[in-house]
């Protein structure tokens, strides 16, 4: 188990805040930290890793990380920090990059192996596309085997496809290496893929605590299909009208009946919301 | 959006796919969907949602046909228009819109006064919210 409760001052992008958040986590969990930015999703981070300082308590399994007498520094807490920028030594091979953290040629070569990096495994980061740069972060965060696995935004320079790639790394090592993960994500796609629980911060506090379909299945009423929009214009058509509403970089269109159309105005911020019976899908 | 006020009468649960009835004005409402929201339990007060484009109407009940909520209303008002007809219904004091190809109303002499079979599936009825 690994139990956080922390308090720290923030100045984030609303003003001053407090960071407080008290959590526990199951060991094995893949817990996600979803949230607006300036929230307090990558400070969380950094103060379970030990980079950032904060007044509480956290312990994992048995051992005392923070406490009000101490903190442990961060080389002596058994994690590993993946980042969004790689964060790569440029003057080393990937196989030096892995051996720096610990000496273990065997474990190394395993990584690489699972991450289909061992032909580049003498190369340096410079020549590698960020996908490749990303795996071999993974692995490098791997190499101490450690207890709990930091990820901060890690797949969000990267292109779909190659994300969808490194999300199958990501949860592959997790489960081989029996990793606590905690990942900050924006992607709810790959909140579903790989996480078994969602933390969703605001202000600095936790609003949301719960599975990926819990929080991130929007609903109206019964209606599973559920979108925000901006209503853009309402279009008389014979006996009927039509909405335009825009929803993220779509336009859609829906039939309104009259009393309907009597209670919206142009510019309303509406919610679009179907049955789950309704909607038809086919490969785009 | 049509909203018709209903109490729950029976919820049926089988690996997620819910089957609800409901009574409204002593009429019995059948509504299926996904796993229910919270709230959402027998004796409670519900308004329920079915859209205006979704109501079929014929002038008796039909007992071989396989859809759920056959309502009986009364026909308030009808707008013509080139291809669709709009008609306003009441169900109790609720108004109820239909909106119906023109041509499916050819051979049906409806006038306001007169009693019509509103028709919809269960897949097509919703809970807006918990009263």
């Amino acid at each position: 188990m690994i139990a956080i409760d922390i308090r720290k001052p923030l100045a984030g992008s609303m003003g001053e805040m407090t960071l407080q958040v008290s959590i526990e986590i199951e060991e094995h969990a893949f817990v996600a930290i979803a949230g607006e930015s300036g929230s307090g999703k990558t400070t969380l981070l950094r103060t379970v890793a030990g980079l950032e300082k904060a007044d509480g308590k956290i312990t994992v399994g048995d051992e005392i990380w923070l406490d009000a007498k101490s903190s442990l520094p961060p080389q002596k807490r058994k994690i590993g920090f993946v980042f969004q920028d790689y964060a790569l030594f440029e003057n080393m091979t990937i196989l030096q990059n892995l051996l720096f953290v610990e000496n273990d040629k065997t474990l190394a070569t395993h990584l690489l192996n699972l991450t289909s990096l061992e032909e580049l495994a003498h190369r340096h980061p410079a020549t590698l596309s960020g996908g490749q740069k990303q795996r071999a972060a993974l692995c490098r965060a791997l190499m101490k085997r450690p207890k709990l696995l930091l990820m901060d935004e890690p797949l969000s320079a990267l292109d779909p496809a190659m994300r969808t790639r490194l999300q199958f790394d990501i949860l592959r090592l997790h489960k081989e290496f029996g990793t606590t993960s905690l990942m900050v994500s924006h992607d709810p796609s790959e909140i579903y893929r790989l996480a078994d629980r969602v933390v969703v911060l605001d202000h600095g506090k936790i609003i949301q605590d719960g599975t990926p379909a819990e929080v991130l299945l929007k609903t109206a009423g019964s209606q599973k299909f559920s979108f925000k929009g901006e209503l853009l214009d309402i279009l008389k058509r014979d006996v009927i009208h039509i909405a335009v509403v825009a929803i993220g970089q779509q336009i859609v269109e829906v039939v309104l009946d009259e009393a309907e159309a009597n209670t919206l105005s142009i510019g309303d911020i509406v919610t679009v919301s179907t049955k789950a019976f309704a909607p038809t899908i086919s490969k785009a | 959006m049509n909203r018709i006020p209903a109490r729950i009468v029976n919820i049926q649960v089988y690996e997620g796919i819910s089957c609800v009835t409901f009574d409204a004005f002593g009429e019995s409402l059948t509504m299926i969907s996904l796993e229910l929201p919270q709230g959402i339990k027998r004796e409670k007060e519900v308004e329920l949602g079915v859209k205006s484009t979704h109501i079929a109407l014929c002038s008796h009940r039909l007992p071989n046909a396989a859809i759920s909520n056959q309502i009986p209303m009364t026909i308030e008002k009808i707008t013509k228009g080139n291809i669709l007809v709009s008609l306003t219904l009441l169900f109790e004091d609720i108004t109820v819109e239909s909106v119906v190809p023109k041509a499916a109303l050819a051979n049906l002499s409806f006038a306001p006064g007169d009693t019509a079979i509103a028709l919809f599936q269960a897949s097509e009825l919703s809970i807006l919210k918990v009263l």
